[in-house]
């Protein structure tokens, strides 16, 4: 009896939901390989690189070697690098955080104009990507040509170069002011979802406006500030694209771009097994810092203050400051507006040059036209099609699946899942990035945009499963199981019920990952061959060669195509939003 | 037609990390069988494992042991090890939250069981069977119509259409009455019953509303714990409560705690001394003199300023009344025991007067104590026992 009872309910391989019996389970387990197969693997082998002798591929040797970490640890700079990168990433997210909750609590709690406007600038500013950012930074503000630097000597009269791009505090400040939006998001999150009857309850009890803010929501808000914080360095971290354009010029050097410059060496014939080295250092770093995340949230959930229930909170009367403030916020958006200005300019031009009466006369099309001739530009677009479209898709399809097993089984698989797909936050994408390269260097895959494909996935499934995990909770259960009951089994309840209930959620994730698919230049350049170029890796290359005009054709072009994309639905979403604040 | 028998159930701790701590388990050896056409209701407190049980026969949960069968097909087993999926079992089911899928029309939602299972109904078939399953439910007009733009009563209308398009062996519905308000409640009680009934549909009904267990069922099992406490028609279970948890979860009761002092071997009456005088009433089979029993009576079972030559007349002072229209609530000591009684609302009593008590020995159920009861077994419901509960109001 105690045998057969156990063959019923194995709580070895437990999905405690009956009906996922053997269809669920079967996924669950061709799931739990497939996120072995694209995150554990590249990872171990990773590991077994960075022991390899140096210069060696790790499939053609069988010594172990610490040479490589030898030489890591007693290389002079490490701790330049560890330092700019900590300093890199510390900096902007103070600078950037600073800002995005002053703007954050402007659209939030005041009664400030243009509400929804700046909410949908902002939510919409994932359509333009880092490099093309850095890109018109670099013509506005470079010592020699910049626009910044012309006027300054035209009407101010000095000489040389007032202001130079290429330094860790200009890099710092413009990747401070690129990752506002981002902090906007997650920090208008936390506002809106604060119980506003904490801070009645100060009001009521003799406190003044600014006290109330003072003693009240500022310290109830500090533990998610503090979350926000250490999420986003994390973030910056890992980043890879700024330093990338901007560092190498500025000879400023982060864990990142360390690791591309030693992979893809000019001199010698690649050696990977340092940049492994370096890889391992990268991701013990990352991995210390999850766990200062994680500790800081569960902190913060002492507080509770986020219960997750939409409240509508009081706002603060601005009254004659309610267009001053407006200004303030739309003199951010001009300010990000420049770098793609410039490049707006520059496509029109036959070379690059400060915008004047002389320089108009020379507008032309002509870096338009050869952005749609150019086989190598063609072939980059209709590859980046094929790399957004495919891994977005996959990602949704992947997520919904892995949270609902997080979500509903309570068995073990579920948590192996969700913890396997949470783990891409934790790795650098370029350690991702260099381990892929090792994994796939002498498959067919190699050279294919398939195999971007496949990085992709990897990396923003930690994404798409949070998103979807949540939706799912959402859900009512009864729901999937009126289906079970009337006859469907696992697959058509997936398709007919939780698909259709999710698409908002999963439309939205499926927009999110398609445009920082389409942004990444990491894994296209780790990854580039003459036929899987996309279009961010061609926007590095035209840049390099220096193609500039047509480099700046091509950047308006992805843009005016992510915009298209992304836009729409922006305005949508915050139509119904506040729909359902009035 | 459907049998259930030695289910056991106990879930997982719901957090792992809080140790190896073992949960009550949710059933314990339940075993009922149910006949075909028959209205079955599994009645019990929350957490007694009503719904555990009525997701085992979905199949929306496995039971650790036990066998299910049903229509002489055995869907559950863990002894040979069978497993029939809730698609496959042939069943509607009336969810508590209704579950209308609200990117769905009306029609769509109720056509969904015909769609499954590659039945391959034509499109005129398929609308056919939709639209008489509409009828029935009085909701023709409504079909064009998207689920969201629905009130309570006509989701679950919707629900129990789409739960009986099918032709389903068996029918489920658990709560399905509790989100309704209570107007609507009463009506649909009785249209809920007159519909399932005219069908001849075997109907497994759960619920923790004895007003709707007692006016709808054929049957009744009274759960508790995760074990049925006792299983009758609504009378039985009214008129001949077994346990002190039955008497006090359906319908209101008096216990008077007592001591056999004489019975006969030739009749079933006996007397049991209580704290106020000797009540004579009819006892159990196995009741020895001397044994300490609760002598129960219902409170509109006791007579109040009757005839005088009743038996178990008894003279008490009123200590309180509460006029509820439909009876007068009085509160009666007899000799420091307090009683429960239901007046007539026309009768003028008022608090103070004296009044004379009359228990009809027919009236009067004499309880076994109940170690489980009392000692409280699960330890859970010990409260619940301290505070019968009085679900009709």
């Amino acid at each position: 009896m105690p045998a057969a009872v156990q063959s019923v309910n194995p709580s070895s391989v437990s999905i405690r939901h009956p009906f996922a019996s053997r269809q669920g389970q079967v996924v669950a387990l061709a799931l739990l390989v497939l996120l072995l197969v694209l995150i554990a693997a590249p990872l171990i082998f990773l590991l077994r690189a960075s022991l390899t002798p140096p210069g060696e591929l790790p499939f053609f040797v069988d010594t172990y070697s610490l040479e490589n970490y030898v030489s890591v640890l007693t290389s002079p700079d490490l701790l330049d690098l560890i330092l700019n990168t900590l300093k890199y990433a510390l900096g902007s997210v103070i600078f950037g955080v600073t800002l995005a909750s002053g703007i954050a609590w402007l659209v939030e709690r005041t009664d400030i104009p243009f509400q929804t406007t700046i909410r949908i600038l902002m939510y919409s500013w994932m359509a333009v990507p880092t490099i093309v950012l850095a890109f018109g930074w670099i013509l506005l503000a470079n010592p020699g040509s910049g626009i910044v630097n012309l006027l300054l000597r035209e009407f101010f009269n000095v000489t040389g170069s007032p202001i130079s791009i290429y330094s860790l505090p200009a890099m710092t400040l413009v990747t401070g002011l690129a990752l506002v939006p981002t902090a906007f998001a997650m920090i208008a999150g936390l506002l809106r979802n604060m119980d506003p009857q904490l801070e009645s309850a100060g009001a009521v009890h003799g406190a003044t406006t600014f006290s109330v803010f003072q003693s009240v929501t500022f310290p109830l808000l500090i533990p998610g500030l503090f979350s926000v914080g250490i999420l986003l360095v994390m973030a910056m971290v890992q980043a890879f694209d700024f330093p990338l354009v901007l560092g190498l010029t500025a000879k400023v050097h982060v864990l990142s771009t360390r690791i591309y410059l030693l992979a893809h060496s000019d001199i010698s014939r690649p050696d990977y097994s340092l940049p492994a080295t370096f890889g391992i250092f990268f991701l013990v770093l990352a991995v210390a810092l999850m766990f200062a995340y994680f500790r800081t949230v569960r902190m913060g959930e002492r507080f509770r203050v986020v219960t997750g229930k939409a409240f509508r909170p009081r706002r603060f009367s601005l009254n004659g400051w309610r267009y001053p403030a407006a200004t303030v916020v739309g003199l951010y958006f001009a300010l990000m507006l420049l770098p793609l200005l410039i490049l707006l300019w520059t496509s029109f031009q036959p070379f690059y040059q400060a915008p004047s009466i002389h320089a108009l006369t020379q507008l032309t099309l002509a870096n338009f036209v050869s952005v749609f001739e150019e086989s190598q530009i063609l072939r980059a677009i209709s590859n980046t099609v094929i790399l957004v479209m495919c891994s977005a898709t996959l990602v949704m399809v992947l997520s919904v699946m892995i949270a609902w097993y997080a979500v509903r089984s309570k068995g073990r698989i579920g948590k192996y899942l969700e913890l396997l797909a949470f783990a891409p936050m934790a790795i650098p994408p370029v350690v991702l990035a260099i381990a892929v390269l090792l994994i796939y260097l002498r498959t067919p895959l190699y050279g294919t945009i398939w195999l971007i494909v496949l990085a992709h996935v990897s990396v923003y499934i930690a994404f798409g499963t949070r998103t979807m995990h949540a939706a799912l909770l959402q859900l009512h259960q009864e729901l999937e199981n009126a289906a079970l009951v009337c006859g469907a089994n696992w697959f058509v309840m997936l398709r007919r019920i939780v698909f259709p209930l999710l698409r908002p959620q999963i439309l939205n994730g499926w927009l999110w990952v398609a445009a920082h698919s389409a942004r990444d230049i990491t894994f296209p350049l780790f990854l580039i061959t003459a036929t899987n170029v996309v279009v961010a890796s061609e926007l590095w290359v035209l840049w390099e060669t220096p193609e500039i005009p047509t480099a700046s054709a091509l950047s308006m072009v992805l843009v005016l195509g992510l915009l298209v994309l992304v836009v729409p639905v922006q305005i949508l979403a915050s139509r119904s939003m506040a729909r359902e604040a009035h | 037609m459907l049998t259930l028998e030695g289910l056991h159930k106990t879930y997982p701790p719901t957090d792992p990390s809080q140790g190896a701590g073992k949960t009550a388990p949710a059933l314990r050896g339940v075993s009922i069988t149910v006949e075909k056409g028959e209205f079955y209701t599994l009645l019990g407190p929350s957490g007694c494992g009503k719904t555990t049980m009525l997701q085992c026969i979905a199949g929306l949960e496995t039971p650790d042991s036990g066998d299910i069968t049903m229509c002489g097909e055995v869907v559950f087993s863990s002894a040979r090890n069978i497993f029939v999926p809730a698609s496959k079992r042939r069943l509607g089911m009336v969810f508590q939250s209704y579950a209308i899928w609200p990117h769905m029309t009306v029609f769509e939602n109720v056509a969904f069981p015909l769609r499954q299972g590659g039945k391959g109904l034509s499109k005129q078939v398929l609308g056919d069977r939709v639209m008489a399953a509409l009828d029935r439910v009085k909701l023709r007009d409504f079909a064009n119509r998207p689920a969201p733009y629905l009130s309570g009563g006509q989701q679950q209308r919707v629900a129990l259409a789409r739960a009986l398009v099918g032709e389903p062996r068996v029918i489920l519905l658990d709560e399905p009455l509790s989100n309704l308000d209570a107007k609507l409640r009463d009506e649909m009680r009785v249209e809920l019953r007159d519909l399932v009934k005219s069908l001849g549909i075997t109907t497994i009904y759960v619920t923790h509303d004895q007003v709707e267990a007692l006016s709808m069922s054929d049957r009744i099992a009274l759960m508790k714990d995760g074990k049925v406490i006792q299983e009758g028609t609504p009378a039985d279970l009214y008129m001949r409560p077994k346990t002190a948890f039955a008497s006090e979860f359906v319908g209101r009761s008096n216990l008077i705690p007592g001591k056999v002092v004489n019975g006969s071997a030739d009749s079933d009456y006996g007397t049991v001394a209580v704290q106020f005088g000797d009540i004579r009433c009819r006892l159990p089979d196995g009741v020895a003199v001397g044994e300490s029993v609760n002598v129960m009576v219902r409170p509109h079972g006791i007579d109040v300023n009757g005839q005088a030559d009743e038996i178990n007349r008894f003279a008490g002072r009123v200590r309180g009344t509460s006029f509820v229209g439909e009876f007068l609530d009085i509160c009666v000591d007899l000799k420091g025991c307090s009683l429960r009684v239901y007046a007539s609302p026309y009768d003028a009593i008022t608090t103070g007067q004296e009044v004379a008590l009359s228990f009809p020995p027919d009236r009067c159920v004499v309880l076994l104590p109940d170690e489980a009861a009392i000692s409280g077994e699960g330890g859970r419901y010990s409260q619940s026992l301290e505070q019968p509960s009085h679900r009709s109001d």
